[in-house]
C-alpha cells in the first residue's frame, strides 16, 4: 500500500468542497535575517483536530503566535471564516503548554479572565464561568486557589479558560506534554469527547507522534524552513475509533510515513 | 500536618527568645559587678526603669517621629511605585533613570542632611525629605525586577486574549510583584524610622532623634537606651503589621509555599 500516494488523492478530496474556517495563506517569518517560516499554507476545517509536528526550530510556536496575533508576520495573511485577522490578538483560543493559572486568583476568577479581559464585570465573568464548572468536572474546586490543584485538574481549568475564548478555533501548544502518562490519557480523551461536543477546531504543536497519530484528523509536518516544504498525512477516522488502533500495522504504517517526512 | 507546623515554629521562637534571655542575664550580670562602669553600660534594669519613668515624653516625641517616618515613607513607597511602573514601561526611561537612581544612593544620607536642614528650615520638610531619599529606592528596584521577570508566555497567553498594556499590568506584573513589594516595605519601614531619627538628630524641637542628642549632652546613658529599645521596637511592631498585611491581602501565599516545598520534597 503506498500511503503517500493514496494520502495525496485522499487529501485532494477532502479539501475540495469545503471552505476552512481557518486559512493559513503565504505565511513568512524571519528573526534577525534568518527565515523561521517560509509561505506556509495551512487549512483548518469545521470540527477537525491538526497536529502540527517538527524538529525543534520549525517555527510552530512562531506560527501560533503568528495566528494568535502576538507577532506579526513578514508576509502572508490569516483569515478566520473568511475575514481576515491578521495581526490581531483575541480571536482564537490559545493554550500553552503550561497550565498558566495565575496563583493569585481562583479557579473561577483563573477561568473567567478571558471574559474579564474583554470587559465584562466580576460577576457576570463567574456567573458564566461557574455554569460549565461542572462539565469539565470541577465542581469543588472553584474556590480553590492554582497551588491547590494537582497537574490533571490545573490543565482542565486551563482547558475551561481557553473555552472560555469564545473562540471556535483552539491552538494548543503542547498542553499534555507537562502531564504524567496516566494522567495524560485521560486529559486526552476527555478533551477529544470535549471538543465534538463544543464544536471546536483545533491546532495543536507535540512532539509525540503517537499522540499526534491518535488523537488527530490530520498530521501536518512542519519542516526545517530551508526547504519549505509540508507533509500532511490523514488518519482515518473509522481506524482511529478501534479500540485497538495503537497495535495495528496501520498505525505503524502512519508513523513509519510521519517518520520519514520528518528524517528527510 | 498543621500541628507540626505550628510546634516547630513555637520551638524556632523559644531557642530565639533563649537566647535573647541569655545575653539579658550577661549583661546584668556585667554591670552589677561593674566589669564595665554603670554610666557608661546601664544595666537592663535601670534602662528599664529610665523608660517606665520617662514613658509620657517617649510617647510625645515618639509620635513626632512616627509622624515623619510615616509620612516620608508613604511618599517613598508612591514615588518608587510610580517610578518603577514608568520605567518598567518605557525601556528608554529605564535607562536614562537608572544611573541617577544608583547614584543617588551612593550619597551618604547623613552628609547631605545638614544641607537638606539648610535649604528647607527646621520644619518637617527635611526630615521627609531624608526618609523619601532612603526609602523609594529599595521599592522601585523590587518591584521593577519582579516587573520584569513576569513569565514571557503568560503575558503572550494574555495578549492572545486581546488584553491591554494595563490588563497585563493588572493580572500579571502587579501581583506577581507583590511578594517583593512586601520585602522591599519591610526594609524601607525600618528605614524610614531610623531616617527620621537621624534627620531629627540635626535639627527640630521634638522627636525621639532630639531627645536623644539631648539625653546624650546631659549623659544620661540609661535614657539614651531606652530610647535605642523604643526605636528598635518600633521598627518591630512595623514588621509585623506588615506582616499581617501581607498575609490578609496575599491568601494565596501559603498554598504556593506547600506546592514548592512538596515539589522539593519529590526531587
Amino acid at each position: 500500500m503506498n500511503i503517500y500516494r493514496e494520502n495525496k488523492i485522499l487529501m485532494d478530496r477532502y479539501q475540495s468542497d469545503k471552505i476552512p474556517i481557518l486559512e493559513i495563506k503565504g505565511i513568512s517569518k524571519a528573526f534577525d535575517g534568518k527565515p523561521i517560516l517560509r509561505d506556509l499554507n495551512l487549512k483548518l476545517f469545521q470540527g477537525e483536530i491538526i497536529s502540527l509536528l517538527g524538529t525543534s526550530g520549525s517555527g510552530k510556536t512562531t506560527l501560533f503566535n503568528i495566528v494568535a496575533g502576538i507577532l506579526k508576520p513578514d508576509q502572508g495573511v490569516i483569515f478566520l471564516k473568511g475575514e481576515e485577522i491578521t495581526g490581531e490578538t483575541g480571536h482564537l483560543a490559545y493554550m500553552l503548554q503550561k497550565d498558566l493559572l495565575l496563583p493569585h486568583l481562583t479557579i473561577l476568577d483563573n477561568v473567567g479572565l478571558p471574559l474579564r479581559i474583554r470587559g465584562k464585570s466580576k460577576t457576570e465573568s463567574r456567573a458564566e464561568a461557574l455554569q460549565l464548572i461542572p462539565k469539565f468536572g470541577l465542581t469543588g474546586y472553584e474556590k480553590l486557589y492554582p497551588g491547590q490543584l494537582s497537574g490533571g485538574m490545573a490543565q482542565r481549568a486551563a482547558f475551561l479558560r481557553t473555552y472560555l475564548f469564545h473562540s471556535e478555533v483552539a491552538l494548543l501548544d503542547e498542553p499534555f506534554s507537562a502531564l504524567d502518562a496516566l494522567t495524560k490519557d485521560k486529559v486526552q480523551a476527555w478533551y477529544i469527547e470535549m471538543m465534538q461536543e463544543l464544536e471546536l477546531s483545533t491546532i495543536f504543536i507535540t512532539h509525540d507522534i503517537d499522540e499526534a497519530i491518535r488523537l488527530s484528523d490530520r498530521v501536518v509536518i512542519l519542516q526545517p524552513q530551508t526547504q519549505n516544504i509540508q507533509q500532511q498525512i490523514i488518519i482515518d477516522l473509522q481506524l482511529r475509533k478501534q479500540k485497538d488502533f495503537t497495535l495495528r500495522t496501520e498505525f505503524l504504517e502512519y508513523k513509519k510515513q510521519i517518520l520519514k517526512y520528518l528524517t528527510v | 500536618m498543621k500541628q507540626l507546623f505550628n510546634n516547630k515554629r513555637i520551638s524556632e521562637r523559644f531557642y530565639g527568645i533563649s537566647l535573647v534571655a541569655v545575653l539579658l542575664i550577661v549583661w546584668q550580670v556585667v554591670s552589677d559587678i561593674e566589669l564595665v562602669p554603670s554610666f557608661m553600660l546601664p544595666s537592663p534594669v535601670t534602662v528599664v526603669k529610665a523608660f517606665v519613668k520617662d514613658f509620657p515624653v517617649l510617647m510625645d516625641n515618639l509620635s513626632i517621629t512616627l509622624i515623619a517616618g510615616l509620612l516620608g515613607l508613604t511618599f517613598g513607597v508612591i514615588a518608587g511605585f510610580c517610578l518603577a511602573v514608568l520605567m518598567d514601561y518605557r525601556t528608554g526611561l529605564c535607562k536614562a533613570i537608572y544611573p541617577i537612581l544608583i547614584f543617588s544612593q551612593t550619597v551618604p544620607t547623613v552628609a547631605i542632611a545638614p544641607l537638606l536642614v539648610l535649604w528647607m528650615g527646621y520644619g518637617l520638610a527635611p526630615k521627609i525629605t531624608v526618609i523619601f531619599l532612603v526609602t523609594f529606592f529599595p521599592v522601585t528596584v523590587n518591584l521593577l525586577e519582579s516587573f520584569q521577570a513576569a513569565d514571557p508566555d503568560q503575558i503572550s497567553l494574555l495578549q492572545a486574549m486581546g488584553a491591554t498594556k494595563f490588563q497585563i499590568f493588572y493580572y500579571v506584573k502587579w501581583p506577581g510583584a507583590l511578594d517583593s513589594f512586601f520585602a522591599a516595605l519591610k526594609v524601607s519601614a525600618s528605614y524610614s524610622i531610623v531616617g527620621a531619627v537621624i534627620a531629627e538628630w540635626l535639627g527640630g524641637s521634638k522627636g525621639l532623634g532630639v531627645y536623644m542628642t539631648q539625653v546624650r549632652k546631659s549623659f544620661a546613658y540609661d535614657k539614651m537606651f531606652a530610647v535605642i529599645f523604643l526605636i528598635s521596637a518600633l521598627s518591630l511592631v512595623l514588621l509585623f503589621g506588615l506582616n499581617i498585611i501581607q498575609n490578609k491581602v496575599m491568601p494565596w501565599k501559603k498554598f504556593q509555599l506547600e506546592e514548592d516545598t512538596n515539589n522539593e520534597k519529590k526531587s
